[in-house]
């Protein structure tokens, strides 16, 4: 069997005299949809961010397919696979929503100021990609009809769609979610989570969700981490976890 | 050097840190307490000497003349606060910046239309007989200005440690919504500071004039060295601006007197640029990281930018292109040569616009490449008999090397830290430009370039130069237009819309801002090569401050995303002198130059103001709408 496409290993980062995260240890395997959660203060973000690369662990490493990656910068992450979505959606203002995803597509090859100048082979080659992706995941997702409205004029449950669009379009191996659902309604939240299900289904892709929504969350996942004050409390299906007594005690204290 | 000599250069040195001290404290202030940071500073010490000399000049007695010019510096403050930046509701960092330089251009022209450019001699407080130390010569006007400072200071500290007001603009300055809720009114915090500031700005400079004396040229080296005293001690500190003034006045005033009076400008601005790149924070500040590393920029343009080259872009070609034909038939006489000098702008401009527009990264220093080209062409046409076009190609790859080169450390700023590093970056060029007289033959440069010639054939009339001009910015426009509307177009955008997340996505932040950096670079140095060509010689002159701000007028009143707009608004700034005369606005040519820039900085101001305001948007976004050709469809070419 292959090497998980992302292992976290004895996982620690210390804040001066604060362990955010404490030896945290999870394996994700390919088209596998697994969900970190945890009270407030448990170290989803900061374990989310080492992942991404915005932060480096004190202690401990994370493995891309097999290969050791930490430390490493967050432009990085891109070429290793690892796409990421933000808590507030980020898309770009300032193009439209076909070039949104497009852009995801923007690190399959390298093409410079020159190459764009002088609209050499490589230039109209890397821009037929990019357009071929993102018609595909726009049709794909249903977001054809919004191609070319700005991206940010569009409601939020398609904005948080097409983020993930954008990260489709990079071809990932992992997609990290950090809270897809916040400022959805529930038939949103179904509807996106559908779509979650379906995309690991069909790619193979590998999904990291960390959400407060237990909604969400336990309808997603097929397994759950469950962080609190940094350290691993629980790990298994959702039912498993939600029977966990440390994990009931860590959500709504002692009985 | 004895230690007589010794002591008075540390003297002079202290008297001049001092004054920057004054404009340091200023900018320092108007920052820790809105965040922005004041390009007209300087112009605040430049009023407060002027109007306190004018007003003697008039007979008013010295008591009173320098409390009413400082006072007048602090209502200017407050008015540039509350007409202008309150109004700038939802300005960038781009568009504050080149607010405040448009408050700059303003006070400076709006003197030398009323007075000119005229020193004016202001009497010292207690006498000129200078005092005796130990054989060094002391002015008793420097000691007012060390002493007034040493008060100033120490009233600041108290003010901003000890009372409520002081915490709550230090608190407001760090969290303006959060300050807001617990009734912190940000806006008249805001102007008060830009009071406080004025205030401070102005009685520096009133208490400095009598040493020197006061002219309308001041300000800008202020402005800069101002900036210098806060960046080197620390913008967020009282005490930092002290001891940066005081340290930059030494190193200045110790260079001048060790190593070369030539050279002070540049060894001082050349600290500059060495603090911003190795210690941003200062001698006596800390680092704020996070805010600005996340940098999400309002939407600037009303409709969206094609990434692609469509069938509009290929008609406004077609429309440019003729309508610059026809001109070149049309135009005779000064016209012509506004025209050719406007064609020569929009060169750079359009190099702006993928600099500025596209990625963001506003600069003031493009004279800096601008000279590279002319000097290249002027120096190897002339002295190495080299064709002029071989010249004029090899000082832009030379320009574009040199950007390569500056570029991986000045892309380490920005905001207001990059603006200022590139105006450092011009001000050290224009002082090797005037020095290396071997190459640049000094400050009266290399007189006698032959005109313009390709192939045998020369060009050295107006109407054929034109021609010149006008193929090579045709030539500019479509390489600026193929980048601009290409993946590489579309990066820019993003990482304008939001640098995180284009990081995400794998674009290369850098390399990105870099490679529009070299563009702009060979863009103006292709500039600079035509000027030489045009004008026949090649010195320091057209290439200074005051060219960078005709570049960010024009850009600004062109769009800085639209490269048609490059040659709409370098026509406007070139055709304004014409203009003025025309109207009779002015009776000389040093006022008509005061109300040109008087024009200029209520324009800069004005636009940013109707870009930044909600329903001023919505206004422009209509008349674009009106005037677009339908960008979204007909794709040409991917």
């Amino acid at each position: 069997m292959s090497a998980p496409v992302l292992q976290v290993k004895d996982l620690s980062v210390q804040f001066g005299g604060l362990r955010a995260v404490d030896s945290v240890s999870f394996d994700v395997r390919a088209a596998e949809i697994v969900g970190l959660i945890g009270p407030n203060g448990a170290g989803k973000t900061t374990t989310f961010n080492c992942i991404s690369g915005v932060i480096v662990p004190t202690a401990g490493e994370i493995r891309i397919s097999g290969e050791t990656v930490t430390p490493f910068a967050p432009e990085r992450a891109c070429a290793l696979g690892v796409l990421r979505t933000f808590q507030n959606v980020r898309l770009f203002g300032e193009l439209s929503l076909r070039e949104n995803i497009m852009m995801g597509a923007y690190s399959a090859g390298a093409c410079g100021i020159v190459s764009a100048m002088l609209r050499l082979a490589r230039h109209r080659r890397l821009e037929r990609l990019a357009a071929e992706r993102a018609d595909y995941w726009m049709g794909r997702l249903g977001l054809i009809e919004y191609a070319n409205s700005a991206a940010t004029s569009l409601p939020l449950g398609l904005q948080r769609v097409a983020e993930v669009a954008r990260a489709m379009a990079a071809n990932p191996t992992i997609v990290l979610l950090d809270e897809p659902g916040a400022g959805l309604n529930k038939i949103e939240k179904k509807k996106l989570s559908d779509v979650l299900r379906s995309i690991a289904a069909e790619t193979n892709c590998a999904l990291l969700v960390v959400d407060h929504d237990m909604d969400m969350v336990m309808g997603l996942v097929e397994r759950l981490v469950v962080l609190d004050f940094g350290k691993q409390i629980a790990e298994g299906t959702p039912s498993e976890v939600a029977r966990n007594p440390a994990v009931v005690e860590a959500y709504l204290g002692a009985a | 050097m004895d230690l007589v000599s010794f002591g008075q250069t540390v003297f002079a040195g202290l008297a001049n840190g001092a004054l920057y001290a004054f404009v340091g404290l200023g900018f320092s202030l108007i920052s820790r307490s809105t965040g922005i940071i004041n390009f007209a500073q300087g112009e605040f010490a430049m009023l407060g000497a002027v109007l306190t000399g004018l007003l003697t000049v008039h007979g008013i007695p010295l008591a009173l003349a320098v409390p009413t010019a400082v006072l007048v510096c602090g209502l200017i403050g407050g008015a540039l606060h509350v007409l202008a930046i309150q109004r700038a509701e939802r300005a960038n960092m781009a568009q504050l910046i080149i607010m405040t330089i448009g408050f700059s251009i303003l006070i400076r022209g709006a003197v030398t239309w009323g007075w000119g450019s005229d020193p004016i001699v202001v009497p010292a407080f207690t006498g000129s007989r200078p005092l005796d130390f130990f054989g060094v010569t002391i002015l008793p006007q420097a000691l007012w200005l060390i002493g007034t400072l040493a008060i100033v200071t120490v009233l600041m500290w108290l003010f901003f440690h000890r009372t409520v007001i002081g915490l709550a603009l230090r608190a407001g300055a760090a969290n303006p919504l959060g300050a807001a809720f617990v009734g912190i009114d940000h806006k008249r915090l805001g102007a008060y500071s830009f009071v406080a500031a004025g205030l401070l700005g102005g009685l520096g400079g009133a208490v400095w004039a009598p040493i020197a004396f006061a002219q309308v040229d001041l300000g800008v080296a202020l402005s800069l060295k101002g900036f210098t005293a806060a960046a080197l001690g620390g913008f967020g500190t009282t005490f930092g601006p002290i001891a940066g003034g005081l340290i930059f006045g030494l190193v200045e005033s110790l260079s001048a007197g060790f190593v070369s009076s030539a050279y002070q400008e540049a060894i001082a601005y050349g600290l500059l640029l060495v603090i911003l790149i190795v210690r941003p924070q200062g001698l006596l500040g800390t680092i704020k990281r996070g805010a600005t590393d996340d940098h999400r920029a309002e939407v600037l343009s009303a409709g969206l930018m094609p990434t692609r080259i469509t069938r509009s872009d290929v008609v406004r070609f077609a429309i440019t292109t003729v309508i610059v034909l026809v001109l070149g038939s049309a135009l005779t006489g000064s016209w012509l040569t506004s025209a050719i000098f406007a064609g020569i702008t929009a060169i750079v401009v359009m190099g702006l616009v993928l600099l500025t527009g596209y990625a963001g990264q506003i600069s003031l220093g493009q004279g800096t490449f601008m000279m590279i080209g002319a000097y290249s062409s002027g120096y190897l046409t002339l002295k190495a008999g080299w064709p002029a076009i071989g010249a004029l190609v090899f000082g832009m790859v030379l320009a574009g090397a040199f950007a390569l080169v500056v570029g991986r450390f000045i892309f380490r700023l920005r905001g207001y830290y990059l603006a200022m590093a590139s105006l450092s970056l011009l001000m050290i060029g224009q002082t090797l430009a005037r020095e290396l007289a071997s190459i640049t033959g000094g400050p009266n440069g290399l007189p006698g370039i032959a005109p313009f010639s390709i192939f045998g054939a020369q060009f050295f009339t107006d109407e054929q130069f034109y021609y010149v001009v006008l193929v090579f910015s045709l030539l500019t426009l479509v390489a600026a237009l193929s980048i601009a509307r290409s993946r590489v177009g579309r990066a820019l955008l993003a990482i304008r819309s939001d640098e995180l997340a284009a990081r995400a996505c794998g674009t290369n932040v850098m390399w990105l801002k870099i490679g529009s950096f070299v563009f702009a670079a060979a863009c103006a140095s292709l500039a600079g090569s035509l000027y030489v060509h045009y004008l026949g010689i090649a010195n320091p002159l057209p290439f200074g401050f005051n060219a960078s701000i005709f570049q960010i007028v024009a850009l600004t009143l062109g769009g800085f995303l639209s490269l048609w707009g490059s040659y709409i608004g370098s026509a406007i700034v070139l055709a304004f002198p014409s203009v003025i005369m025309a109207l009779g606005g002015a009776s000389t040519s040093q006022a008509s130059a005061g109300l040109q820039f008087l024009i200029f900085g209520l324009l800069l101001v004005c636009v940013i103001v109707v870009q930044s305001n909600a329903s001023g948007r919505r206004i422009a976004g209509g008349v674009r709408r009106v005037i677009r050709l339908g960008h979204r469809s007909n794709v040409v070419a991917a």
